[in-house]
């Protein structure tokens, strides 16, 4: 089964945009987890958006911890490279560190992390991805689809549309979609 | 009168037009940064100038001007801008390369920001988009 490994944006924007239920539907068949630094990440911005508190309590997203040294390793090699202080690109660090060890998809957002990520031949997706993926398979039809991404972009999450309607009208005249 | 005759002293046409001409076709905003720096004017002069030369139109220059201009972008430029050996500084060329790798996604922001020695902030890097649709189309046609 392929683990999909999240950073904190997509849990962080589905969540704000009341959306697990639906990403929970979308990541089926998938195992998944995020390090313990994102729920870390998390867990300190609760305070400014309640809403993220409903994801520690997703029984489908399980915490990994980096405890291996070759993970460890790995931390603080990306961390280096993607700079900031001590409370700065640590969860996508740690997600970049857990995919090279131990293999997956890491789900990102950030472009830097991205390309750092492909650059190391990791799996790397981010939130729009699933959202077109979950159709494909699937296990949302195109018009929840399209609410989800308006409901991203309403929660403040920058995306390369203006609409989910665009998104999709995008996605079938450049034929991704069946 | 006195304005527009400072601004025509300070960034005479053709040498104007000159540098318009050299960054045009990489992008507007360029070219009307490399007037800011070159002329070192600010960037609402520069913006003002180009009008009045008739090198772009009024709704151009309000859209430039509504942008301000970011330090990263004199930067991107690759020319010294700032009063010289004003410490610290970094080389224009070197400056330069770290804002290209930053426009090519190969640096985050704060990475960018200590490799210029903190020279700048993350503010005034140039904002880029965090993600594309040619990456979302990568992703789709990668997929199993």
């Amino acid at each position: 089964m392929t683990t999909l490994v999240f950073d904190n944006t997509a849990l962080n924007h589905f969540a704000k945009a009341g959306r697990l239920t639906e990403l929970r539907t979308i990541v089926e068949g998938y195992q998944c987890v995020a390090p313990a630094e994102v729920f870390s990440e998390l867990a300190r911005a609760v305070a400014e958006y309640p809403a993220l508190g409903t994801i520690s309590a997703q029984d489908w997203l399980k915490p990994v911890e980096l405890g291996e040294i070759e993970e460890i390793a790995a931390f603080a090699r990306y961390k280096h490279e993607l700079g900031g202080g001590p409370e700065t690109n640590i969860g996508e660090s740690a997600v970049l560190a857990w995919v090279s060890v131990n293999g997956g998809i890491a789900i990102i957002d950030e472009s830097a992390a991205t390309s750092i990520g492909e650059r190391d031949g990791l799996a790397i997706r981010g939130s729009l991805w699933l959202i077109i993926h979950g159709c494909k398979e699937g296990k949302l039809d195109r018009s929840i689809a399209e609410g989800i991404v308006d409901d991203l972009i309403d929660s403040g999450m920058w995306l390369p549309v203006e609409s989910g309607t665009a998104l999709f009208a995008w996605a079938y005249e450049e034929g991704l979609l069946p | 009168m006195l304005n527009s005759f400072a601004a025509h002293f300070l960034m005479p046409r053709s040498a104007v037009q000159n540098t318009w001409d050299e960054f045009r076709n990489q992008s507007a905003r360029l070219a009307a940064t490399a007037v800011a720096v070159r002329f070192r004017v600010s960037w609402t002069a520069a913006c003002n100038q180009l009008r009045d030369l008739g090198i772009i139109g009024s709704r151009e220059r309000d859209l430039l001007v509504e942008d301000d201009l970011r330090k990263g972008e004199m930067l991107e430029l690759g020319e010294r801008w700032v009063p010289e050996l004003e410490p610290p500084s970094v080389p224009p060329g070197y400056a330069k390369s770290v804002i290209n790798a930053y426009r090519a996604r190969r640096l985050t922001r704060a990475r960018t920001v200590e490799l210029l020695h903190l020279t700048v902030t993350e503010a005034d890097l140039p904002a880029i988009e965090e993600t594309t649709l040619e990456r979302l189309r990568r992703e789709l046609e990668a997929e199993p």
